[in-house]
């Protein structure tokens, strides 16, 4: 992969891995990847801390996945697809964006999920050399389709603020390996994402189910809360004829109907309709995360 | 002119230039089409959630409520109770895909889902009709209030300056500066019932007779009546009164003893009571103040039925009321569309509370509406009759006429709004949808409801109301909740639904508009067809629909995508650029 090629790809990534690119001070490369000629050529933007934290955490070994899926991209092994839940995660944590439907998030494509197991610092180097022999292998297969994301997994915040440690010498090996890598998932991950909404924008056979199952869910959530409000104001009258006895009821000085119905029906409704707001906003969620991711 | 006249029609003059200058500043910020007509969707949920329930809450509600509780007691909560659970069945069914689907109004709707000119063009009949229906109790509570605070003026007067104000504002303010008005308007009618209110509990407080007398409510103070409907009046314990007019058949001008029994009255009688007399109670009416206190307790047999009906019709109708639902286009997308709902269920709630403890109230105070059936003016009138006079009665008294014009003006202008935008939109009628039109529509939409309503006799304003609820249930209900959640509608099916669901609730209604009451089973479904009509308008939809699946839009699971998927995969597209 040429510098040329590359270095625009990086650049025109609004969520940089700042620790993926070199930093020119640093001399601590593992063999192999300080061979790379681009290693230190590439501009470097980013801010500094942010870039030192994380070599320091990816050397460490001490950053779950977020920061370790920037080491890998190894097509058969979860971690690889960890380079895409990185990406993802480091925009969602970074600051919330408005949706763009032609924004194709880097790895969604490549990844098995948020849910693959974290790289062990030990698998950078392996992984790195299968990429490079390979690059054309995707380890497109491992993410279940209908499979919602996990919640926890998405929130993770992979550039927010990196834990300060007092020591810089964490050793930077694997930083030119990363730049490289983070470029090819990139590449590799222009199809998936887009193809999961064009799914359903087309209602291909996939996208039809997402759809319908998302109308079903919303469907039956409002039936059940309008059934709840139904039946419980709609038991009244008729309770009412049948114990007449609950008509004369007084309770905090108010007889009982004028106590259901003039006041407690209200904050009843309100909770219902909060409820209702609350939980179909979530469906939404979880249906727009899975066909964007 | 008493000084308490002045006050009140000085408030009531305050709140028409009020809301007519916030109009007017709102338009400086109408740039083009889309600010004038949905304020560009730029609302926020709370003003939003402000502007609709200040628009929602209209004469039934201020006036109307109170009333009917003063003459039927718990049945009438159900009237408050389903204004309200209205939003939450609209929350749940239509609030978010309706805004999704990017239309103004719901023959827009119909178009996107079904593109059907004719089902456009049967939506655009029943907007309208619904949208005049509830147009007539505003005009004519406008007409009450000014008649009632100032008994010199006719009721003709506060009609037309309302139709006026209203138009004027539509017409020049458009939607952008309807939600500032109409937000204002909302507060006003809280703060016109609430502080009544709180005066009323801490002056009269506890002190005050029992709710719960096994006897008629007596008058608090010598009363005259003046009896504008003939009416049948069931008197329990004999009175003593002066009576002017034709009594029990005869023509009277002196003092009658009633015994217990029915006495009938005619239009134009003057009874005199002193007080402490019971009060005479129209008949079917709760008569005892301890059985009005308890649910189900008139005469009719049919009670439990009215009350399901009506249920139904206050449920599901306010998804379909034109003023409601034009309201709603005005939110960013469907998430804020929810919150609005949201909230405007909390800011109705807290409103219900007020109408309703004024109403018990007005039991006590101003027994004297039963007799002359007037009793949509109790609001109006109990400040000064539980306080006596004195400066503090003057001053609640206007601020009572204040919220009440507010009332009209804002439902109104909002029907207006919704009306003339149906109007506007129709290309069959205005072909190119611009800001002129919509004012020409505007014009149409105020004028002929204005003309109804000098003509037309005079409900009570909840029921009115509620006769516009069983239509819209029984039309536009189906049409969006089976067009929004069931992909086999189809444009005949939905054509077949909408015609019998209004065919057959709107000649019931309009049979009992004009004063028709064959009693029984058949003055009861005239009067509250929606549990029978609501029902069958959902049936026929739906076979009619099974019958013609041929015609089934080839693209219908998109359409429904589009409904139901969050903004930001970018499914949605509004449709504003007919207007502009």
């Amino acid at each position: 992969m040429t510098k040329d090629g590359r270095v625009p790809s990086v650049v025109s990534d609004q969520y940089p891995e700042p620790a993926a690119r070199p930093a020119p001070p640093s001399h601590l490369h593992r063999g192999k990847q300080s061979a790379d000629p681009d290693a230190d050529t590439v501009p470097d933007d980013s801010p500094m801390q942010l870039r030192r934290a994380l070599r320091r955490q990816v050397a460490n070994g001490s950053v779950p996945d977020g920061d370790t899926n920037t080491d890998t991209a190894g097509p058969d092994t979860a971690p690889g697809a960890r380079v895409g839940g990185g990406g993802r995660h480091s925009r969602r944590g970074a600051q919330p964006r408005p949706p763009r439907l032609d924004y194709v998030p880097r790895h969604a494509i490549s990844t098995p999920g948020p849910g693959s197991v974290p790289v062990s610092p030990t698998d950078v180097t392996e992984v790195f050399s299968r990429v490079r022999q390979d690059p054309t292998e995707r380890p497109m297969s491992a993410r279940p389709e209908s499979e919602p994301i996990p919640r926890s997994a998405r929130v993770e915040p992979l550039f927010a603020p990196p834990p300060p440690f007092p020591e810089l010498e964490a050793p930077e090996p694997v930083v030119p390996g990363k730049r490289e890598r983070v470029v090819l998932s990139q590449r590799k991950g222009q199809t998936r994402p887009v193809r999961t909404v064009v799914d359903v924008q087309e209602l291909t056979q996939v996208g039809e189910v997402l759809s319908s199952s998302l109308i079903r869910s919303q469907l039956a959530l409002a039936l059940r809360i309008g059934g709840i409000a139904l039946i419980t104001l709609g038991a009244l009258p008729a309770m009412f004829v049948i114990f007449p006895v609950l008509g004369r009821f007084e309770l905090f000085g108010l007889r009982l109907p004028w106590l259901l119905l003039g006041v407690l029906a209200y904050p009843f409704l309100l909770a219902l309709g909060w409820m209702y707001a609350r939980s179909a906003e979530r469906l939404e969620q979880v249906f727009a995360d899975h066909i964007q991711n | 002119m008493t000084p308490a006249a002045v006050v009140a029609l000085s408030c009531i003059a305050i709140v028409a230039v009020a809301s007519t200058v916030i109009g007017s500043f709102g338009v400086r910020f109408a740039r083009n089409t889309s600010d004038f007509l949905v304020a560009s969707r730029t609302v926020g949920p709370t003003a939003n959630a402000g502007a609709i329930s200040g628009e929602y809450l209209s004469a039934a509600s201020f006036l109307g409520v109170a009333g009917l509780i003063l003459k039927q007691g718990p049945d009438a909560l159900w009237y408050p109770v389903g204004f309200t659970a209205g939003y939450l069945a609209l929350l749940l069914f239509v609030s978010a895909p309706l805004r999704r689907s990017g239309a103004y109004t719901v023959p827009d709707f119909a178009e996107f889902r079904l593109r059907s000119p004719a089902v456009q063009r049967v939506c655009t009949v029943f907007v309208i009709i619904i949208g005049w229906m509830y147009l007539l109790p505003q005009l004519q509570g406008a007409g009450l209030t000014v008649a009632t605070v100032v008994p010199s003026l006719p009721a003709w007067s506060g009609m037309v300056a309302a139709g006026v104000v209203v138009i004027a504002t539509v017409v020049f303010g458009g939607m952008r500066s309807i939600t500032f008005v109409q937000a204002f308007q909302f507060w006003l009618k809280l703060t016109a019932l609430a502080v009544p209110a709180v005066v009323l509990l801490i002056f009269v407080g506890g002190n005050h007779q029992p709710f719960n007398r096994p006897a008629p409510p007596q008058f608090p103070a010598d009363t005259t009546v003046s009896i504008k409907t003939d009416v049948l009046l069931r008197v329990t314990q004999p009175v003593v009164l002066q009576a002017t007019g034709v009594v029990d058949g005869t023509a009277t001008d002196g003092t009658v003893i009633w015994n217990a029994g029915l006495h009938s009255v005619l239009a134009g009688a003057k009874l005199g009571f002193t007080a402490g007399s019971s009060v005479p109670i129209p008949n079917g009416l709760p008569v005892r103040d301890s059985s009005w206190l308890t649910p189900l307790s008139g005469d009719s047999n049919y009670q439990l039925f009215a009350i399901y009906s009506l249920i139904v019709a206050t449920f599901l109708g306010t998804m379909g009321l034109p003023h409601v639902l034009v309201r709603f286009y005005t939110n960013p997308d469907g998430r804020a569309t929810r919150r609005t709902t949201v909230v405007v269920l909390a800011f109705l709630g807290a409103f219900y509370l007020l109408p309703t403890l004024l109403g018990a109230l007005s039991r006590l105070y101003v027994p004297q509406l039963l007799v002359s059936g007037n009793t949509d003016a109790a609001v109006l009138l109990l400040p000064t009759a539980a306080l006596g006079g004195g400066t503090l009665a003057t001053l609640l008294a206007g601020l009572i006429a204040a919220g009440a014009w507010a009332a009209f003006l804002s439902t109104s202008s909002g029907l207006v709004v919704g009306v003339a935008g149906v109007l506007a939109t129709s290309p069959s009628l205005f072909p190119r949808g611009g800001v002129r039109d919509f004012r020409v529509a505007a014009v149409i939409a105020g004028l002929v409801p204005l003309g109804l309503a000098l003509v037309a006799a005079r409900l009570d304003f909840s029921q009115t109301v509620s006769l516009a609820f069983a239509v819209a249930a029984s039309t536009f209900c189906p049409l969006l909740v089976l067009g929004i959640w069931w992909s086999g509608l189809t444009d005949r099916g939905a054509v077949a639904g909408l015609l019998v669901g209004g065919i057959t609730s709107g000649g019931a209604v309009s049979l009992s508009l004009f004063g028709l009451d064959p009693g029984g089973w058949i003055g009861l479904l005239l009067n509250r067809p929606a549990l029978i009509t609501v029902p069958l308008a959902f049936l026929t939809m739906t076979v009619v629909s099974k019958l013609t699946r041929k015609r089934l839009l080839p693209d219908v699971p998109r359409l429904l995508l589009r409904l139901h998927a969050p903004e930001r995969l970018g499914l949605s597209q509004d449709r504003t650029h007919r207007l502009n």
